[in-house]
């Protein structure tokens, strides 16, 4: 059963005179509990693609749907609450908030949901353990590496069970080894929880494990990997290069 | 989640906020706090006012009615009253008798002064059913000099509830003060910390969420500068009250209701732009965080390489966020004008109090009038004489209407949407107009006191020369000018009109008439010889002739039955009760009836209230605020502008370029700012003075008219102060800049 659903998503803006399409017609169809990765070069929209998806930003035209519902139709506040429900979302820059410590970050979700504690305490016991931040949450942002802080984002986004976990770029700012520990928790949570991921990265490595690729390019969204393992080629210019 | 759970987790995010942001709450912190003092000096103004009302009603007047000048026969009828003494039935108290005897007659007249027992409106109800009729009886032929006075005591509630009102009319213009300037703050703060929210966004807070989190910030802000403002409103307001001999009560309630405001406040300030803030994507907002050190587009800063460095391109850069600069010119401003509009209403206020008012009143019965007119009057002389007595007014006058006549004038002296009626190609005509008999005595007492253009007394001087308040509700209706001609209609004869018409239909009605000659009018030209500007003007405008030329238009001589007496303000009521005294025994040989009015007790109550001195209070700490708008706004900007510095430097720029840059910003704030600033203030000094004067000060009892002046002082401040923190505000962050110069790094812009 596809649990998000995207068609024909257009997202432009305007620039002076310049209209850029970041986003052009895309559709996209993700199944419950597959990891799926989009990958690309800079400024080809991914990024973008993944916030309208999460229903961070909204698309110029086109609708995306997540467990049936169609968030594109639905208003600022109902698109908010959905969001605390359902989506999980993970930033490149971390994006915490400086005055809390770790576990106040962690939090976050569950306040903006006004969930009590007893709902989530035992899972917070859990996704601390399985991160491995036990130590570091009361110190502030600024007293955690890298690496830590990217833990305690995924945590944040975890905290409120989401069915959806998107993730823009989530080892973009990490060393190698970093990155695959935070892979590797996020496919450990992934299946503690039993949700879908979605992913953008640049790092070809790691959209490997992942179930399905898709390869983005000037605002097109082209599946680059099927989830039997094949390559498809459709991707234009690879075309016009194999041809070369 | 339980509640005690619930207020635990947002306090303590509140508090976490508050307090690691400590600078950029700064700002609130002190808005907080000049709010909250506010709102106290408001409450304990308003609570202050309505007990010294009461204080100098009660002192001077501790009875609800007096029986003025009864007779002997009255006297004992209330001596002896029935219900009192052989029904019981107590309704009053009689509180001191006085009597006097008639300087002419000898016969002792009796005052009784009555206080009502119980609800004075009931009792004086039951009085009236009760004993008037057979006071009326027992009185003198005409009714004598017997009089009932019904004193300040009596509708001493409604004085109150009027203060109530005003105080509520108080509270709510301070409370939308408040409420614009933490607005304001909390516009700039949010617009600089987009981010936060945008991520809180990104993890499930809607509207009421993002509120509730901006909400329980400011309350923690309210709280911590609630006990000092406190304080400090008690302080002022006792210094107030205390340093102009006063009495003073702290209201029990004040604590309670600044609390409550602070929250209202706090609600109604965040509420519209985190409204606008959740209408935004959360990516819109993160963005608007990442985004933001870069301030100078790529296009711009490629270009400046041709531009004439830093000056070129700082100006390009204040053209770059001119909507920024202009609304922070134009807000900043807002603050400034309301300061000068306070002092403006400050001015008001007072000229409301000094107003002169009649203390007495002289009705003469029989057919004696007012001889006062200097040729011969001698009871002009003879009054003015008395201890106390500053003037005197008369009045006789009739509407043009009343008389079925009018007034045509050229099109040309006819000011824009002023309504009035075609009479030919070139002459208009309206009826809401009103005839005044004038005289040397008039000019002198009583137009002396608004500013004429002309000669006055050219009217009395010259026949057919009159003198002009051309206004109809204080806005100018006609532009007379001395030396311009009107003419007035006389109705020789014509049917009284049985058609329920007044104003400009009665008179077309009249005109057509005319035509079918059903009516005839007998116009007389007139030289408009002098015109009186401020004159407080209802719906006519008023014409003064000559008492020659008043008899042969309306057919009735200039007779004065009432005239007004202009008492010393400074008068105790020791002195004003002996000055009624003699006025009283004057009315004995020239049968006039005296009646007081509180003209007195009223400018005394006013002048307790400390009205203006509040007003002023409030203004200074407004323009106090004006600053901390400026520095708060352009700091969190310059803020922005430091990785562009920085970018700058690494380019090559020195230090003393990036200064040049900053002071180059400076003028620009402090001219654009200091220009942007006079223009909003002057408009809004206008737009109080249009208020005050047109819309408000017709419709009260006693009408009053100010012409526009601009308070040239309070401006000027306004504007130096906007002008010095336009400057420094844009260059003292240049050395907080320097300061961290090491620290600073440049964020690069987010991949799309």
């Amino acid at each position: 059963m596809a649990i998000l659903e995207v068609s024909n998503i257009i997202k432009q803006y305007k620039q002076y005179d310049e209209i850029i399409t970041a986003v052009n017609r895309v559709s996209l169809k993700v199944e419950d509990g597959e990891f799926v990765a989009i990958i690309g070069p800079s400024g080809s929209g991914k990024s973008t693609l993944l916030h309208i998806c999460a229903g961070l930003d909204k698309p110029n035209s086109g609708s995306v749907r997540i467990r049936g519902n169609e968030i594109t139709a639905m208003n600022p506040d109902e698109l908010a609450r959905f969001r605390g429900i359902y989506v999980g979302f993970i930033f490149q820059k971390h994006n915490l908030i400086p005055q809390f410590t770790a576990l106040e970050n962690i939090l976050i979700p569950t306040l903006m949901c006004n969930k009590p504690d007893f709902s989530y305490e035992e899972h917070l016991r859990k996704l601390v353990e399985a991160l491995d931040i036990g130590d570091r949450l009361h110190h502030l942002p600024s007293e955690l590496s890298g690496g830590q802080q990217q833990r305690v984002a995924i945590a944040r986004a975890l905290i409120n069970r989401p069915q959806v976990l998107f993730a823009d770029e989530p080892t973009g700012n990490l060393d190698r080894e970093n990155a695959e520990e935070v892979l590797r928790l996020l496919l450990h949570t992934k299946e503690l929880i039993g949700q879908t991921l979605i992913m953008v990265t640049h790092d070809m490595s790691i959209a490997e494990r992942a179930d399905k690729i898709y390869k983005m390019h000037n605002g097109e969204l082209f599946l680059f990997r099927d989830e039997h393992g094949y390559r498809l080629n459709s991707y234009e210019d690879e075309a016009k290069k194999s041809k070369l | 989640m339980e509640l005690a759970e619930f207020l635990n987790k947002r306090i303590k995010h509140a508090v976490k906020s508050v307090f690691f942001n400590r600078a950029q709450y700064f700002c609130f912190f002190v808005a907080m706090f000049v709010v909250e003092i506010f709102c106290g000096l408001v409450v304990i103004a308003s609570y202050n006012s309505a007990r010294l009302e009461y204080k100098y009603v009660t002192e001077r007047y501790p009875h609800h009615l007096e029986l003025r000048n009864m007779n002997e026969d009255q006297y004992y009828y209330m001596e002896n009253d029935i219900y009192t003494v052989f029904a019981n039935q107590h309704i009053y108290d009689k509180l001191k008798v006085e009597s006097r005897a008639d300087a002419v007659t000898g016969e002792k007249y009796y005052t009784y002064y009555i206080k009502f027992v119980g609800d004075p409106d009931e009792s004086y109800h039951t009085f009236i059913n009760r004993y008037m009729r057979e006071l009326n009886n027992l009185a003198d032929e005409n009714g004598g000099k017997y009089d009932m006075v019904l004193t300040p005591l009596f509708d001493v509630n409604d004085r109150i509830a009027i203060n109530n009102a005003f105080g509520v009319l108080a509270f709510l213009l301070v409370a939308a003060l408040s409420v614009a300037l933490i607005m304001t703050l909390y516009n700039i703060r949010i617009n600089h910390y987009r981010f936060e929210y945008g991520i809180y966004m990104a993890f499930g807070a809607d509207f009421r969420r993002l509120m509730s989190v901006c909400v329980w910030e400011m309350l923690v802000v309210s709280v911590v500068v609630y006990l000092p403002s406190l304080i400090c409103s008690w302080l002022i307001s006792f210094a107030v009250y205390k340093l102009a001999g006063q009495s003073y009560e702290y209201y029990p309630w004040t604590p309670i209701i600044v609390l409550a405001f602070a929250l209202v406040v706090a609600l109604l300030s965040v509420a519209t732009p985190v409204w606008r803030l959740s209408r935004r994507t959360p990516r819109a907002n993160i963005l608007a965080e990442d985004n933001s050190n870069l301030v100078a587009s790529p296009r711009i800063s490629f270009e400046m390489l041709t531009k004439t460095y830093p000056r070129g391109y700082e100006l390009i850069t204040g053209w770059r966020f001119r909507k920024y600069l202009l609304k922070l010119f134009v807000t900043v401003s807002l603050f400034a004008a309301a300061f000068t509009s306070l002092i403006y209403a400050t001015g008001l206020v007072m000229g409301v109090n000094d107003c002169l008012k009649n203390q007495f009143y002289l009705n003469f019965y029989d057919d004696i009038t007012y001889d006062g007119g200097t040729e011969g009057g001698f009871m002009h002389e003879e009054l003015m004489e008395f201890p106390g007595v500053t003037g005197i007014v008369k009045a006789a006058n009739v509407t043009a209407m009343q008389m079925s006549s009018h007034i045509v004038f050229s099109n040309k002296n006819v000011k824009f949407g002023v309504p009035t009626v075609y009479f030919s190609d070139t002459e208009r005509a309206t009826n809401r107009a009103s005839y005044n008999a004038c005289d040397s005595e008039v000019i002198e007492s009583y137009l002396s006191q608004y500013e004429i253009e002309g000669d006055p007394y050219s009217a009395l001087k010259n026949e057919r020369t009159v003198i002009v308040s051309p206004s109809q509700w204080n806005f100018t209706a006609l532009n007379l000018k001395p030396g311009d001609k009107i003419k007035v209609a006389k109705k020789i004869y014509g049917p009284a009109l049985q058609l329920q018409l007044t104003g400009h239909k009665l008179l077309m009605t009249q005109l057509d008439m005319a035509k079918a000659n059903v009516y005839k009018f007998e116009y007389t030209e007139y030289t408009v010889g002098a015109v009186v500007k401020n004159l407080p003007s209802s719906y006519n405008i008023e014409i003064f002739f000559s008492p020659e030329d008043y008899a042969e238009l309306t057919g009735t001589e200039a007779v004065y039955k009432s005239i007004g007496i202009y008492a010393d303000p400074n008068l105790s009521y020791e002195e004003i009760d002996a000055l009624r005294d003699e006025l009283d025994r004057w009315g004995d040989y020239y049968l006039a009836r005296v009646s007081s009015s509180t003209a007195i007790l009223d400018r005394n109550i006013a002048i307790a209230k400390r009205v203006p001195t509040f007003i002023i209070a409030i203004a200074v700490l407004l323009l106090a605020m004006t600053p901390l708008v400026w520095f708060f706004a352009q700091i969190l900007f310059m803020f922005k502008r430091e990785g562009e510095f920085t970018v700058l430097l690494a380019l090559g720029a020195i230090m003393d370029e990036i200064k040049k840059q900053c002071v180059y910003d400076g003028i620009l704030a402090a001219a654009v700012g200091g220009a942007v600033n006079f223009i909003v203030t002057v408009s809004a000094n206008y737009l109080t003075y249009f208020l005050a004067n047109h819309l408000l000060f017709p419709f009260m009892a006693n009408r009053l008219r100010v012409l526009f002046v601009v308070p040239w002082a309070a401006v000027a401040a306004g504007c130096a102060i906007s002008i010095l923190c336009a400057f420094f505000s844009c260059v003292v962050p240049f050395y907080l800049f320097k300061r961290r110069v090491q620290l600073i790094s440049v964020s690069e812009p987010e991949d799309i």
